[in-house]
């Protein structure tokens, strides 16, 4: 019988409580497995042609790879609400760089370079201005979409074959591998530098409680420029795998990522709070079971009221689980 | 204890997977399928021996064709009046043909989009209607890749894929050697401009809405506009109308826009039309208690929204695209795609180009009629209609009878068909 010390006496774990938290760890697997399952079978295999698992990765791939980095900005305690209209900004001006120059690889270095100085001025106030950065990133969300329409102009949205020279098109198979290549290379980024580097203890740390931070001795300044610029390189991916897979970008691109980040996070089972329990999985397990879910609703033919209940409840079920190792530890309020 | 619960699970996970593999490979790979002719090629011989015979007795009860035909439709919002309209066209005729319909949810976006076009096509869907169409070129080589048929209304896509099997074409609001700049929306627009300058406006407003963003629909709309406001003048309508001063941009749910309202309500204005829905402005005028001075010129359906309005008077004209005739059509090309009839469908190699006529109600007495028409269930072009258009129920059915059957319904053999 396992065994636990808690001021100097004796506490036993009954073993009740340890399946809850057991369970509530795993739940974001286990709710992937299940609708692979649920929806293998209710969509009679056709879930899991190669054809739609292609799709899929398409799909998940943008999410995927901003939900990653995220991690690391909303491990921190940072909600950031943001990123979509980041990467709508950053994705409109690669789009503008490789329609006036033909090249992709100018538009990827516009991508990145905007990313960055994004990233920088969202760290620069999350470092520095004593704000409610929620509250900053929703004023900044609009403040992306707004410019985006103005730098737009005249055009709804931008294609990328008006450019000067033909610019290289990737069929389906292409942009399969170029995604899936991306989110694991990615991922095995931010995977080692969240479990295997000090960044991570101390995004976990300033999560949890930023004045214990402090006090042990993190530079929270440094530190939160550093989480912002990890964040910036999945807004640039993902940007940029945007504008080459609709080779098009407008005041719509990208719109609804911040909410499917903030879902795919919490279905991956990392609390949008942040602190102890955040992890890097989510980038991957929960934007998965996001993408499953929505291709295997889509195939069956449900109507769009239908596909929302479903998915609702879907998500519920997945947060109660996940929710059931965590909820007993809060602090008394 | 996790571990073993997880290789269990991980074990149900992959037994399911390869056990729903191996069913869908059975079913032919369809979603995969990306060679043009294939598919076409195939399903041609059947209906091409029918045809060659006697006209076959084929029962339109569900049936037919053989094979069961799957189609998505695209569109920008699921809520949209018209969208409803043509959502229940299509519901009628899966009683009669062997089909079924795949709607995507409002496509806000370009990944969106995307995402749908792979969804159906991995839920089998032989074809896609676009309602809508956000990445243009890119939606249609989705579909090709996916080996889905593409309908449009987007006449720009034509050229790009004229040679292209999969892009079956769509309609047309012009006839072959009209002005090709005097588009649907051009003479939308020109009908509003015309009908209210003629029903004895003396003041007219517009509302342009994403002129000022370059939209070029409402470009072409207003120009439109003022092109049928200028022509009615020139008929003799003493109808007053700057295309500066008279004129106001934007949309609803904006201050700029409610200002702009507001400060026009308190001009003389007696007429105004709307290149969006003019519903927005029911509740402006009846605050400033206008209700019946003002009428209303809009671009949309005959629906709900607009019943009363034109029983009450407010109403000059409702340009309308009855869904039967313009988003109908889609049915009879993509139905002859899939059964090998490609010929039809496509107009002698090139995309299809169908002629239809665009409604301007003008009066109360037509708008009642052909609403009451809609509301009784009965349809300008019912599914008894659209077999004249296959081989399989018609030998002699051609790309020109298609186009016959829908280029004739204009709003006038609409009204006669109702009596």
């Amino acid at each position: 019988m396992e065994k636990t010390i808690t001021n100097g006496k004796d506490k036993v774990k009954s073993p009740s409580r340890i399946n809850t938290r057991q369970i509530g760890n795993m739940a974001p697997y286990i709710g992937l497995i299940l609708v692979i399952i649920i929806f293998g079978v209710l969509t009679e295999g056709r879930l899991l042609t190669v054809a739609n698992l292609k799709a899929m990765s398409n799909d998940a791939v943008t999410t995927g790879i901003v939900t990653i980095g995220a991690v690391f900005v909303f491990g921190a305690g940072y909600f950031d609400i943001s990123l979509g209209g980041s990467i709508g900004f950053a994705a409109v001006l690669g789009g503008l760089a490789a329609i006036s120059t033909g090249s992709l690889l100018v538009a990827f270095v516009v991508i990145l370079v905007v990313s960055i100085v994004l990233a920088v001025l969202k760290g620069l106030v999350a470092a520095y201005i004593k704000v409610p950065y929620f509250i900053f990133t929703i004023v900044l969300a609009s403040v992306f979409s707004s410019t985006v329409l103005v730098i737009l102009g005249n055009e709804s949205s931008i294609f990328l074959k008006n450019a000067v020279k033909e610019i290289p098109s990737f069929n389906f198979t292409q942009m399969s591998i170029i995604n899936t290549v991306t989110l694991f290379g990615f991922f095995i980024f931010g995977l080692i530098l969240f479990n295997y580097t000090t960044l991570g203890i101390k995004v976990k740390m300033m999560g949890g409680n930023p004045r214990a931070a402090v006090q042990s001795g993190i530079d929270t300044k440094k530190t939160t420029m550093k989480l912002f610029l990890v964040s910036a390189l999945g807004v640039a991916l993902a940007a940029f795998i945007i504008l080459i897979r609709t080779r098009s970008v407008g005041g719509t691109t990208a719109g609804s990522m911040g909410n499917d980040v903030m879902v795919a996070l919490v279905v991956g089972g990392m609390p949008l709070s942040g602190g102890p329990r955040s992890k890097i999985s989510p980038g991957i397990v929960g934007a998965a079971t996001v993408t499953i879910l929505n291709s295997g609703l889509a195939i069956m033919g449900l109507t769009t009221g239908e596909i929302q209940i479903c998915r609702g409840l879907v998500f519920i079920a997945v947060v109660l689980v996940s929710s059931l190792s965590y909820r007993g530890k809060l602090l008394p309020r | 204890m996790k571990k073993k619960l997880i290789a269990m699970l991980v074990c149900i996970g992959l037994v399911a997977s390869l056990f729903a593999g191996c069913k869908s490979s059975s079913d032919g790979g369809q979603s995969g399928n990306t060679e043009p002719t294939k598919g076409a090629s195939q399903d041609a011989a059947e209906p091409t021996d029918e045809a060659q015979g006697e006209t076959p007795a084929i029962a339109l009860d569900g049936t037919w064709p053989e094979e069961h035909v799957k189609i998505a439709v695209e569109c920008f919002d699921t809520t949209d009046e018209g969208f409803l309209a043509l959502q229940s066209y299509l519901d009628y005729l899966t009683d009669y043909y062997n089909i079924s319909f795949i709607y995507s949810e409002s496509i806000a976006s370009a990944e969106d989009e995307l995402s749908f076009i792979d969804s159906s096509a991995a839920a089998g869907c032989k074809a896609l209607i676009a309602y809508y169409n956000v990445t243009k070129e890119e939606a249609v080589k989705a579909c090709i890749e996916n080996g889905m048929y593409y309908w449009s209304a987007d006449a720009g896509l034509a050229e790009a894929f004229k040679d292209n099997e999969y892009y079956l074409g769509g309609y047309s609001f012009l006839k072959a050697g009209d002005d090709s700049s005097h588009n649907g929306d051009y003479l939308g627009g020109y009908q509003m401009g015309y009908s209210l300058a003629n029903q004895g406006a003396k003041h007219i407003l517009y509302c342009n809405g994403g002129v000022s963003l370059g939209i070029q629909m409402f470009i072409d709309r207003q120009q439109g506009f003022f092109d049928g406001v200028a022509a009615a003048q020139a008929e003799g309508s003493t109808a007053v109308f700057d295309q500066k001063a008279d004129v106001i941009g934007g949309w609803p749910g904006t201050d700029a826009f409610a200002a702009a309202q507001t400060a026009a309500l308190d001009k003389d204005y007696d007429a105004i039309g709307v290149s969006f829905s003019a519903a927005v402005w029911f509740q402006p005028i009846a605050t400033v208690g206008k209700t019946g001075q003002i009428k209303l010129a809009t671009i949309g359906g005959v629906t709900d929204t607009f019943y009363d309005a034109f029983q009450t008077g407010q109403m000059a004209c409702a340009v309308y695209d009855c869904e039967e005739v313009v988003f109908g059509n889609s049915i009879v090309t993509i139905l002859n795609a899939v059964t090998g009839n490609i010929d039809i469908a496509r107009d002698n190699g090139v995309p299809a180009a169908i002629y239809v006529n665009r409604w301007t109600v003008a009066d109360a007495d037509s708008f009642t009629a052909i609403y009451n028409y809609h509301d009784e269930g009965k349809y300008f072009v019912t599914a008894e209609d659209m077999t004249q258009c296959f081989p399989a129920f018609n030998p002699e059915a051609s790309y020109q009878t298609v186009y016959d059957l829908y280029s004739a319904l204009d709003l006038e053999t609409a009204l006669a068909k109702i009596k």
